[in-house]
């Protein structure tokens, strides 16, 4: 068994002819919290998707834990290995708080017992104290709808400590935030979220939320990696110029 | 840009055609020995105009009338119902959100297509003839014909709106951990339920229309009534029994633009 939890290894994806990723490889160690920048179009979000398992690599590979993503369907043994956050669309705005959070379960709970606690939810107790350790424990009955940008995402984040996987997938957690309310949240990630055994791929476009609170970068343009350094060495010319 | 011309240059085309076939339809009206008007019609036509200042508001017909006009809803609300029921299930299938097998899937997606376009394809109407000369005149034929024709509408509709719901947080609860039924009922069914809703509701007022119309072949109901007084001449009854079908329709309207509304705000 490796010491690093993710293995990426000359990862391709094709969309048709076009490529999306060129040879991508890097490796994540347990408890890192990793970035990832780039312009739109770069192949981020593709990167992403794959390690999510969610699309396939057209060539190399991804281990999670020495685990080959590409061969796992969406279920119990993908949800305990990688899960996602995204721009503030990851929850299902007709649902109430309370089962949006507890779809973090869903790897775990048979068919029935995810009706059952759509109509009444389980672990009601469990859900309120995570609610409040993040703030929103007045929301817990609330429509996800009508909860501010900042509020959803900290729903996201309840519903990941439920499922508890190894490794958290960020894709732009907080460009739809304003800027108190994205400090907010990439703190709640680095303190909820991070932990000895578990891992944080993070895209962001912020220089200061970058040097801030990941340990390392990684810079993608035009489908590959052009560069992969730790978060003390980033200055903001390196960044204009992979944003040129 | 040839693309382009070649677009422009068929769609001229597609618009001479449909023009003269236009002109040739009206042309094949003139062309027959009938006469297009019954004029001995008009005496009729205008005592009918006339019997509205002499409607039928007798208690005991009103009473009738207002009977027939519950047993119309009834059918309606029946026919729908059992379409609903029947329906869900089938339309999550036909869907394709639902099975992880591509295979399997596939299979289940073309024939309940194919099945739901087959009896969608009949109108309610036809179906009520069909079922009349098998189970004979019974309430049971209006249900059934509401109900053949609306699993395939609304099967149909279920299943476009559980595909075309957004993707993101579809992929947020399969990382999450849910497989393909799971992220139906936690992801795809909420995100649809507004619009499946409102279209349930939308389908209800074109149900009570047609369960009105269906009763003009002998089921009971208020076109049944209006058939029977239109056959003994009673035009003042007649102009009651259109008046309770309007107002029927009316309230049903109002009462599905209402729901509609506030689900969709």
């Amino acid at each position: 068994m490796s010491n690093n939890l993710i293995e990426v290894d000359g990862v391709t994806k094709y969309y048709g002819a076009d490529p999306a990723l060129k040879d991508v490889s890097f490796s994540v160690g347990r408890g890192e919290i990793i970035g990832i920048a780039g312009p739109s179009g770069s192949g981020k979000t593709t990167l992403l998707n794959m390690i999510s398992g969610l699309s396939k690599p057209s060539a190399g590979s991804i281990k999670i834990s020495d685990k080959d993503i590409g061969k796992l369907k969406p279920g119990k043994e993908l949800a305990a290995l990688v899960g996602m956050i995204d721009q503030q669309y990851s929850i299902v705005p007709e649902l109430n708080v309370i089962n949006n959070v507890l779809a973090g379960n869903l790897g775990n709970w048979s068919l029935l017992k995810s009706l059952v606690s759509l109509i009444y939810p389980l672990e009601r107790e469990k859900v309120s104290l995570m609610l409040k350790d993040l703030g929103i424990e007045d929301k817990i009955n609330n429509k996800a709808a009508h909860l501010s940008g900042g509020e959803q995402q900290r729903v996201s984040i309840a519903r990941l400590l439920i499922q508890n996987p190894m490794v958290v997938l960020a894709d732009e957690p907080v460009s739809s935030l304003d800027p108190t309310r994205a400090e907010d949240i990439m703190q709640l990630i680095k303190s909820k979220l991070v932990t000895e055994n578990r891992s944080v791929i993070i895209t962001l476009h912020n220089t200061k939320l970058i040097q801030n609170y990941c340990s390392r970068l990684i810079g993608i343009k035009e489908h590959s990696v052009v560069f992969d350094v730790s978060s003390d060495h980033i200055n903001e010319e390196m960044l204009s110029e992979l944003y040129k | 840009m040839k693309q382009i011309s070649n677009y422009v240059e068929s769609k001229k085309i597609l618009t001479l055609i449909l023009v003269a076939a236009f002109i040739w339809s009206v042309m094949t009206i003139f062309n027959t020995d009938q006469a297009l008007i019954s004029y001995d019609g008009f005496s009729t036509l205008l005592n009918f105009l006339w019997s509205i200042f002499y409607l039928d508001i007798t208690p005991d017909f009103l009473f009738i009338c207002f009977k027939a006009v519950i047993q119309t809803i009834l059918y309606a609300f029946a026919g729908l119902s059992l379409a609903i029921i029947i329906a869900i299930p089938v339309g999550i299938l036909s869907s394709g959100t639902y099975i992880h097998n591509t295979y399997i899937n596939n299979t289940f997606v073309v024939v309940l297509r194919f099945l739901l376009a087959a009896t969608r394809s009949i109108h309610e109407l036809v179906w009520a003839l069909l079922l009349v000369s098998i189970i004979g005149l019974s309430p049971m034929v209006a249900v059934l014909a509401l109900t053949i024709p609306y699993v395939g509408i609304l099967g149909r509709i279920f299943a476009e709106q559980l595909r075309d719901v957004p993707e993101q947080p579809i992929r947020a609860l399969l990382t999450n951990g849910a497989n393909y039924p799971k992220a139906v009922i936690y992801g795809r069914i909420p995100l649809a339920m507004p619009n499946i809703i409102s279209y349930i509701f939308y389908r209800l007022e074109c149900g009570i229309r047609s369960a009105a119309i269906m009763s003009f072949i002998g089921i009971q109901g208020i076109g049944y009534q209006i058939h029977l007084s239109l056959l003994d001449l009673k035009f003042g009854q007649v102009w009651t029994g259109l008046i309770c079908l309007t107002i029927m329709v009316i309230v049903v309207d109002l009462w599905s633009t209402t729901v509609r509304k506030a689900l969709t705000t």
